[in-house]
């Protein structure tokens, strides 16, 4: 039976609370938001914090807003409450469309945007019970010293499976994170690093408190695209999220695509602006931005599905948004 | 008799308990003072254990106690031999049964070594993780070519090999047929093992009273009467000493009807040492090694075809993954072997199985049981045959359906009950037509997108849009029909009894000893009964898996519980109704002739004044003063049993129309038909239901579960985060039609159904799926089942690369 180590609850009322206690259990503590990924990792004793602080009734953490032609979305927002939010349809759609397909009904009324883009990475060798780990060999990420992805490999490659951080990076939103010292914006294609054991420029006793996304001007067109075996609940074997931007002729003058899923963080594709800048989205166009994505992928076997297929499928949901955009 | 009840589509008593929460299932019986279990299990799939150090845990604060082999003593048995072998002749069998716990070996990951028990089962979980296991590694062996293998690790040392069986059965010549055939065609096929993922984990609760000297067993069990006799017989009680209950489950599926599992035999033993309730409740994780699965086979077939599309014969040469120990005996392959024949005329045929140890979970049956796989491997040889012969794929079945006038149909080979395979009755074409016209099948091909070559992605084809979520873009998918047969052999004996009781109340008890899982017995059953007694459906109370209730019976299995205790059933209602007629005659003075039986009452026909209750009656029957006449039984009760000679042959037709994402090779299902054969039907509500969820489960089985073990016998997804089960949506709504073929075995004309919506689900995905890429990868062949995404893509990969051809 999967169970729970003994851990302290702390329910702050305020951010600063939530702050000072971040501060003083330092080492032995992690925020919580929906907990639809931490309670289940818990459980996989992957993290066994003596303290948890929740965050998902602080009002500093709350409400969807447009304030100085920026999009304010709380970080303890639900992806339920976004993926229907009227200025979030409006001006973010790609937003709406990837928190809507997150996980199932249920997981998305708990789980949060904060706890979405702070979600811990996955693989096959470590969302693993204590008993699989142990049964296997631990491995880099966790209690242990090799990596059986990557058999020799020093660094961690478990794949970053978040939905709303490609929309993000291709909308140019930042983040705004609390610490003791005090606040600091960082856009969220600088948040995150390379290394799959903790992703994130954030320190464990940092609190994301919202998400701040530049109003787009009229005219950006934008995409979201999931590949995944189901149609609901599974996390994404691939993600892309696309948003150009095209003159009264039809040429691109602007071009930002993110991906995720593939590796342990979600990267903005690049030089794919080249190729389309400039130019009319036509198949040939389109199919020259494809390519440019297909190299610049190379999935892992960090998830039980097969790494061809992922890496086949880049340049298929790459059409696939472009295709949607010059619709 | 009047059939008010019998065939009508009424809702399930059992409903509303099950659906407000009321329903009591194992975990909810909370006995004071219960100790809670929770067991040491291997962590390695082949290894040899040198000790097992419990002081640790021994010292954790509410440790009761810590339990290995050893201290078992003489108790420690291995556990029986469920289904000793059909008397095949040359046949080679070897049981090796599982054991309570580990001794000196252990064979699979999650095999358990120790149980431990403490006051909850937290305090035994974290005492598990204190209990030290010396295993000393064994090279293992998790494949079933590389189990056969020269030099491959033997699992149960002294057989010299992992072969655990081998046999062939043969009808005809097929070397002769062969020789004559137009077309010989062979292909390797691979069926994977996946698990039965039932709602409900299994659990056990045992609870021994010094006082009364008695044994109560809650058991998530599929078969609580042989559970019962053989605890009685390991633990040295009298069978009246021990009553199991196996109360609402939630879903069998099969793995339910194992024994004994280790649990089952460890948590009474310890509750009598202990004189306190012992309760396990298996875990999910569990689940994916403690409880039995299914359905791992490699196939060498060939079939040898007319040109007009005749079978000349088959042969099939298959290997059976049975696990680490065969309790099961050879049902699941002779299930494979018996029902690959199908509706058709096979006049020579030659099937050889081998059957391997492996170090991965015990193999026992899962609904559909073997039949899949034979169903599979006929079905694919058809539709390659139809292929290459330029015949339709709906013909080509046509014209080797068994005729009307063929019944019964003697294949001379033994099925699994031993007795020879014998089709009852049945009637195919029917079936096949009713399919074709509901799907909307068009012999020529069916309606097809644009062929291939240019960049599927090109928009605007014939293809329909996406429907998918992932865009409103169009999108092309191309869509392909499958139709597919196959035939069940279902209720087979031996026997089940049934006890028909009408009370004081006027309202009738029907207690039998089948066990329920959500069939629905508790509504067919009554209104087999209700019929007879002339009682409303909701009057019949039914009492099901209670070993005090009902003394006698097997289980609920081989989609039977209708079959063999609802004729049962019948066969008690039927004389209580003699004996209420009786009865009422004697009391009213009229002869039985011109009596009634109507809600509840028997009235006597012209003379409305003159009626007794069926209450009264029952109160009648059993007088507290005075003198009987000599011989008289008391109450209006009967108790009879039924067994059938032999199974009764089911049978159906699936259809469905699938369009496929070329790109992506993401698969979905538009429409889906099954034309159905389970003889007459007691309740089409509830037909239709077991078929939903049989399609449902074989949908699983054909597109999403995989087992993903590696060569060391570690599985690498045991969660339902990464084995996928189908969810609402993809699972689509489906149409159901009824063919009546009664069955000549039994009174009321039934044959199971529980299975059939599982059985033929891998044969038509792949039917449906290569009709669909027939243009865009010709020549891909589906020979592999789970096919996934990622599998269809790189079939579809080789075949436009031309690879597709190879092995024609
Ligand atoms: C079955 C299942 C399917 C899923 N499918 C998907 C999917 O398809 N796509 C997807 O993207 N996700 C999926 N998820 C993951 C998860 O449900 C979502 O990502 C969700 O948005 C996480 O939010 P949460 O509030 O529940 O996070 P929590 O579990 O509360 O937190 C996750 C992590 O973030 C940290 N954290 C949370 N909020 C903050 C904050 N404000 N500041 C600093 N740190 C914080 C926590 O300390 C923790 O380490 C799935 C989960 C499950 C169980
Ligand atoms: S990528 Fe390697 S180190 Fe990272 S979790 Fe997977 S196995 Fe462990």
């Amino acid at each position: 039976m999967l169970r729970l180590h003994p851990y302290i609850y702390h329910r702050p009322a305020d951010l600063d609370a939530a702050l000072e206690l971040l501060d003083r259990h330092a080492g032995d503590v992690l925020p919580i938001a929906g907990g639809t990924d931490l309670v289940p990792n818990m459980k996989h004793k992957l993290f066994t914090p003596g303290h948890l602080v929740a965050l998902s009734r602080l009002d500093e953490l709350k409400g969807i807003e447009v304030v100085d032609q920026r999009l304010r979305v709380g970080a303890a927002e639900s992806l339920h409450a976004i993926s229907g939010h009227p200025a979030i349809l409006e001006h973010v759609p790609a937003l709406a469309t990837a928190c809507s397909e997150v996980s199932s009904p249920q997981l998305r009324r708990m789980g949060t945007i904060g706890g979405n883009i702070c979600l811990d990475t996955r693989c096959t060798y470590y969302n693993q019970t204590l008993f699989w780990r142990k049964a296997l060999g631990y491995c880099l990420k966790k209690d242990g010293e090799i990596c059986h992805v990557v058999p020799g490999g020093t660094r961690c490659v478990a794949a970053h499976s978040a939905d709303t951080p490609p929309v993000l990076m291709s909308l140019d939103a930042s983040v705004e994170i609390a610490g003791t010292a005090g606040v600091r914006t960082l856009p969220v294609s600088n948040l995150f690093t390379s290394d799959g054991i903790w992703n994130r420029r954030m320190e464990s006793n940092e609190v994301l408190v919202a998400v701040h996304i530049p109003l787009p001007e009229p005219g950006l067109r934008m995409s979201f695209q999931k590949l995944r075996p189901r149609a609901s609940i599974d996390f994404p074997l691939l993600n892309l999220a696309v948003a150009a931007r095209m003159d009264d002729e039809g040429l691109v003058t602007e071009l930002r695509m993110a991906m995720s899923a593939l590796g342990s963080y979600p990267r903005r594709v690049g030089k794919v602006e080249e190729a389309a800048v400039g130019n009319p989205l036509t198949p040939s166009v389109i199919d020259a931005v494809a390519e440019q994505a297909f190299r610049q992928c190379h999935p892992l076997e960090n998830i039980i599905v097969d790494t061809d297929w992922r890496r086949a499928m880049v340049p298929v949901l790459v059409r696939r948004a472009l295709k949607e955009i010059a619709a | 008799m009047s059939s008010r009840y019998f065939g009508a589509r009424i809702r399930r008593n059992e409903d509303e308990a099950l659906l407000t929460g009321r329903a009591t299932f194992v975990d909810d019986v909370q006995l004071p003072g219960t100790l809670h279990a929770a067991f040491v299990r291997s962590d390695l799939a082949h290894g040899l254990l040198r000790g097992v150090d419990a002081a640790a845990a021994l010292e954790r604060p509410g440790v009761m106690g810590v339990f290995t082999a050893a201290d078992l003593g003489e108790y420690w048995q291995p556990g029986p031999l469920l289904v000793p072998p059909a008397p095949i002749e040359g046949l080679t069998f070897h049981a090796r049964t599982q054991v309570p716990l580990a001794r000196e070996k252990v064979r699979h990951v999650g095999e358990p070594i120790a149980v431990v028990v403490a006051e909850s089962r937290y305090v035994a979980e974290d005492a598990v993780e204190d209990v030290i296991v010396d295993l000393e590694p064994l090279e293992a062996v998790a494949d079933v070519r590389a189990a056969l293998a020269e030099g491959a690790p033997v699992i149960h040392e002294d057989l010299g090999s992992n072969l655990a069986a081998h046999a062939v059965q043969t009808k005809g010549d097929y070397d002769a047929a062969r020789a004559t055939a137009d077309l010989v065609l062979g292909r390797d096929f691979t069926y994977d093992r996946g698990v039965s993922a039932a709602m409900e984990n299994r659990g056990v609760l045992a609870q021994w009273d010094e006082r009364s000297a008695q044994l109560t067993v809650w058991d998530t069990t599929q078969a609580p009467i042989p559970i019962r006799n053989g605890l009685a017989s390991m633990l040295g009680l009298s069978e009246s000493q021990v009553r199991v209950v196996a109360p609402f489950i939630g879903g069998g599926f099969g793995p339910k009807i194992m024994m004994f599992y280790p649990d089952e035999v460890l948590l009474p033993w310890i509750s009598m040492r202990l004189d306190r309730p012992v309760k396990w409740i298996e875990d999910r994780f569990e689940n994916f090694f403690s409880t039995t699965q299914e359905r791992g086979q490699l196939h060498e077939a060939e079939i040898a075809l007319s040109s007009d599309g005749r079978i000349l014969g088959v042969k099939d040469v298959f290997v059976h993954d049975t696990g680490a120990y065969d309790p099961y005996g050879l049902t699941l392959p002779i299930n494979t072997q018996c029902t690959l024949l199908g509706p058709y005329d096979v006049p020579n045929y030659y099937s050889e199985f081998r059957v391997a140890f492996t170090n991965r979970p015990i193999v026992t049956p899962i609904r559909g049981a073997g039949r899949q796989q034979g169903v599979f491997i006929m079905e694919r040889l058809l539709d390659l045959g139809a292929r290459e012969l330029g015949l339709d794929r709906a013909e080509i079945r046509r014209r080797n359906f068994l005729s009307p006038d063929a019944f019964p149909h003697d294949h001379e080979i033994l099925f699994q009950d031993f007795a020879p395979l014998v089709y009852d009755s049945g009637d195919y074409e029917p079936a096949l037509d009713k399919a074709i016209e509901l799907i909307g099948y068009e012999p020529e091909g069916p309606v097809q997108s644009e062929p291939g070559g240019a960049s599927p992605a090109e928009d605007g084809g014939e293809g329909t849009d996406g429907e998918d979520g992932e865009g409103s873009s169009r999108r092309k998918r191309l869509r392909g029909t499958g139709i597919v047969s196959y035939i069940e052999g279902t209720g087979i004996g031996p026997y089940e009894g049934a006890r028909v009781r009408v009370e004081a109340s006027g309202k009738v008890c029907l207690v039998t000893g089948v066990g329920t899982q959500g069939q629905g017995h508790f509504t067919s059953f009554a209104q087999i009964v209700a019929d007879q007694l002339g009682v409303g459906v909701t009057d019949v109370r039914v009492v099901t898996g209670d070993t005090r209730e009902f003394h006698w019976g097997t289980g609920t299995f081989a989609s039977r519980g209708a079959v063999v205790a609802g004729n049962a059933c019948h066969a008690a209602a039927v004389a209580v109704r003699e004996k209420i007629l009786r009865k009422a005659s004697e009391i009213l003075e009229v002869a039985e002739e011109d009596l009634m039986l109507t809600e509840g009452v028997v009235r006597v026909q012209g003379v409305p004044d003159l009626s007794i209750g069926l209450g009264e009656l029952a109160l009648r029957s059993n007088p507290l003063r005075g003198a009987v006449e000599p011989g008289t039984e008391p109450g209006l009760e009967a108790t009879s049993y039924f067994g059938p000679r032999r199974g009764a042959t089911a049978s159906g037709v699936h259809a469905m129309v699938v369009s496929v994402d070329p790109e992506t090779a993401m698969v979905e299902i538009e429409r889906y038909v099954v034309v159905h054969d389970c003889g007459t039907v007691i309740n089409p509500l509830i037909v239709e239901g077991q078929i939903h969820g049989g399609v449902a489960h074989g949908i699983g089985n054909a597109f999403y579960e995989e087992l993903d073990c590696d060569s060391e016998g570690q599985l690498h997804n045991a969660s339902f985060m990464d084995y996928l089960l189908p969810t609402a949506t993809d699972v689509p709504p489906i149409r159901t039609a009824h063919i009546e073929t009664p069955s000549p075995l039994n009174p009321l004309g039934i044959k199971g159904v529980g299975e059939a919506g599982a059985i033929p689900v891998a044969a038509l995905f792949a039917q449906a799926v290569e009709d669909a890429l027939k243009e865009w990868a010709p020549g891909l062949e589906v020979r592999d089942i789970p096919l996934s995404p990622n599998r269809l893509f790189a079939l579809i990969e080789e075949a436009r690369a031309g690879g597709g051809e190879e092995g024609a």
